[in-house]
């Protein structure tokens, strides 16, 4: 796959996800029949392009992701396919299919259980490259160090073990690992929410540098909207597995259109005391996706709802240049 | 809010340190404060820098025995906490000084109803309380946090609720005797963001209600502006700086508080790069003479590494420990 796809003329987008669902069925005991399905994602549609970096954002339970791990193939989903660089990734096999994994790497919250203790920095971070390719040592050992470097660790910190870093470090570590295979896309899955408040600038720091230098396609996922804010080129919100607002950055925070985006940027907390704000505080909580309310699923807790709002489901629709917004009342 | 100048509690050069086998864990090294009633105190920093330590202080809840209070002194309402005996603070934790603490899921017991576990605060501080009355302070106490349908929740069990509720519960458990000082050690940590703006808003809400002093212990300044009157900054088990919010939002003049606000990426404007702070927080054994945040400061000289400074006063409220403050 990969490579002769980018010889030719490579899409602007990298991947495309389509109408992607993901149920998760609910049994009682291990044989019983299927009682229910979790509605995880729910017909979301998106694509990220080449170079930028694509924000999701949302509650805790929204399904932001289920949706990472549909695109890494760490789930198969239910209906809905996700394309890379053009090809249907839900069917590749064989050798297209390892190709797709060394082309795809991710980060996860927590590196101190990302990482084996067992295992010496060299070994964590060569792993993805000998996992696609049998390579001796000295081969990858260049490789090593450049990543390692790239990510502000010495060299010598090649031979020692994950529990001699402090919480920063060892996101660097996971992040070197991942740059490691040189993949076109890097899924960061809230890579700052479990390191201190002073290192995690240091990190949202090395990620839009990396970018810069690297030309990699980001898809970061967070709960914090002033850390999806600073790292993003193009966010989207979620809601209860759906996605109900995409928009550039900038665009999203001056002219929020959604009322669930307006209310969660509302119940940001202010970066000075005298900072006014008109506080959208929403009741409630977020329903179950086991039974989700009919219509737009935000309509129970939704300063305008409508009528029509529990009979209607919305589709995202055009609400300006690349502003897409599924709400039946605003915009 | 009703904010006078009554002191409530003052605390003098506490002292607590941690026992381990690698040596004496400086976690609290002289730290004096105090709070008005009804007022906001917010104390900052980063994990490890002893501000929960400070907090089980107050309560006498340093665990035992690695953890002792060494110094100082804790005047509440006039009298010091730390000479109380076992009983007599056993009689006031809870009822006059209680705490709600980060994770719900953790505080909370989960093989106990929620009535059973808000019961238990107000039967052990108030005697003969009928079983009748009982029920209506915990249904009192729940309608305080906003429980919807509390009458029909006392049977509930903690994984029923959601991470919002219990901690609304555990809130009531904390204010159940209406305490005057209630510590709350990074209450939203847990929370998602429009719970978290929930919960915020009924603390504010609780405290202009009964009047209670609030202690925010938190890593996050947007908490601190969304909440407290005043702030104290800590850094290796030391206030570095102290101030009213405004003051130290306009004019912080600690490199730590600068820089950690600097730090924060802010929703209204992209930076082009954060500020970051260079290097780790120091490990609390064996801390090197002078300033602590030497090491790591960008603005440190000689002095810094040799002394530690003294308590400048910038104005009334305003102070800090630092060479260039």
């Amino acid at each position: 796959m990969g490579n002769t796809v980018e010889k030719q003329n490579p899409p602007k987008s990298v991947i495309q996800v389509r109408g992607l669902k993901k149920y998760f069925p609910v049994q009682k005991g291990l044989f019983s029949k299927v009682r229910a399905w979790v509605k995880a994602v729910d017909d979301v549609s998106f694509e990220i392009n080449r170079g930028e970096t694509f924000g999701l954002v949302g509650e805790s339970g929204c399904g932001k992701t289920t949706i990472t791990k549909c695109i890494l193939l760490m789930e198969k989903p239910t209906a809905g396919t996700v394309f890379f660089d053009g090809h249907d990734i839900t069917s590749l096999k064989g050798d297209d299919f390892v190709h797709y994994r060394r082309s795809i790497q991710v980060v996860f919250q927590d590196p101190t259980s990302a990482l084996n203790p067992r295992m010496r920095v060299e070994d964590i971070v060569r792993e993805p490259i000998i996992a696609h390719e049998r390579m001796p040592r000295r081969v990858t050992r260049g490789r090593v160090i450049q990543v390692l470097e790239e990510v502000g660790l010495s060299p010598s910190s090649a031979q020692l073990f994950p529990h001699e870093f402090s919480g920063g470090q060892r996101q660097r570590i996971a992040i070197a690992r991942a740059l490691a295979p040189s993949p076109a896309c890097i899924v960061f899955d809230e890579p700052v929410s479990a390191l201190d408040v002073s290192i995690r600038a240091q990190i949202l720091n090395l990620l839009c540098d990396l970018q810069k230098k690297e030309n990699l396609t980001f898809l970061v996922i967070a709960h914090d909207l002033a850390v999806i804010k600073h790292v993003s080129t193009r966010i989207g919100v979620m809601y209860l597995g759906k996605l109900v607002e995409i928009a550039d950055s900038e665009d999203l925070y001056a002219r929020p259109l959604h009322p669930y985006t307006q209310a969660l940027l509302s119940a940001a907390l202010p970066s000075h005391p005298d900072q006014k704000r008109d506080e959208i505080i929403l009741s409630g909580e977020v329903p179950s996706p086991l039974n989700p309310p009919s219509g737009c699923r935000f309509h129970p807790r939704c300063p305008y709802a409508k009528v029509k709002c529990s009979r209607i489901e919305p589709v995202l629709r055009d609400a300006g240049p690349g502003h897409k917004v599924a709400c039946e009342s605003t915009g | 809010m009703t904010v006078n100048n009554e002191m409530l509690i003052n605390v003098k050069d506490l002292r607590t340190y941690l026992y381990t086998r690698r040596g004496v864990v400086k976690a609290v090294d002289g730290v004096s404060f105090y709070l008005r009633k009804g007022e906001t105190l917010g104390i900052v920093g980063e994990s490890g820098c002893g501000k929960s330590i400070t907090a089980l202080s107050l309560l006498r809840l340093v665990p035992e025995p690695a953890g002792r209070i060494v110094g100082g002194q804790i005047l509440f309402k006039g009298r010091d906490l730390l000479q109380m005996s076992h009983k007599e603070m056993r009689r006031i934790r809870g009822a006059e000084l209680s705490m709600i603490l980060q994770d719900p899921l953790t505080s909370l017991n989960p093989a106990y109803s929620i009535g059973n576990q808000i019961g238990e605060a107000i039967r052990l501080h108030q005697k003969n309380v009928t079983k009748k009355t009982l029920v209506e302070k915990i249904i009192e106490a729940l309608k305080m946090v906003r429980i919807p349908a509390a009458e029909s929740r006392l049977g509930d069990y903690p994984h029923q609720m959601s991470g919002g509720m219990r901690q609304r519960v555990t809130g009531a458990i904390a204010l159940s005797c209406q305490p005057s000082l209630l510590i709350a050690d990074e209450p939203t940590t847990s929370l998602d963001v429009t719970i978290q703006a929930q919960y915020l808003r009924l603390l504010k809400d609780l405290q202009r209600e009964t009047g209670v002093s609030l202690i925010f212990i938190t890593h996050d300044f947007g908490i601190v502006a969304a909440m407290c009157d005043r702030v104290q900054v800590m850094y290796a088990g030391k206030i570095v700086e102290s101030a009213k919010t405004r003051d130290i939002f306009d004019r912080p003049r600690h490199p730590y508080a600068r820089a950690l606000m600097g730090c924060l990426p802010k929703i209204e404007k992209r930076l082009e790069s954060l500020t970051t702070i260079e290097g780790q927080p120091p490990q609390l054994i064996d801390l090197p003479g002078g300033c602590s945040f030497a090491p790591r400061c960008p603005e440190a000289e000689q002095v810094c590494f040799e002394k530690y400074p003294e308590e400048a006063k910038v104005n009334e409220e305003h102070r800090v420990n630092c060479w260039h403050g």
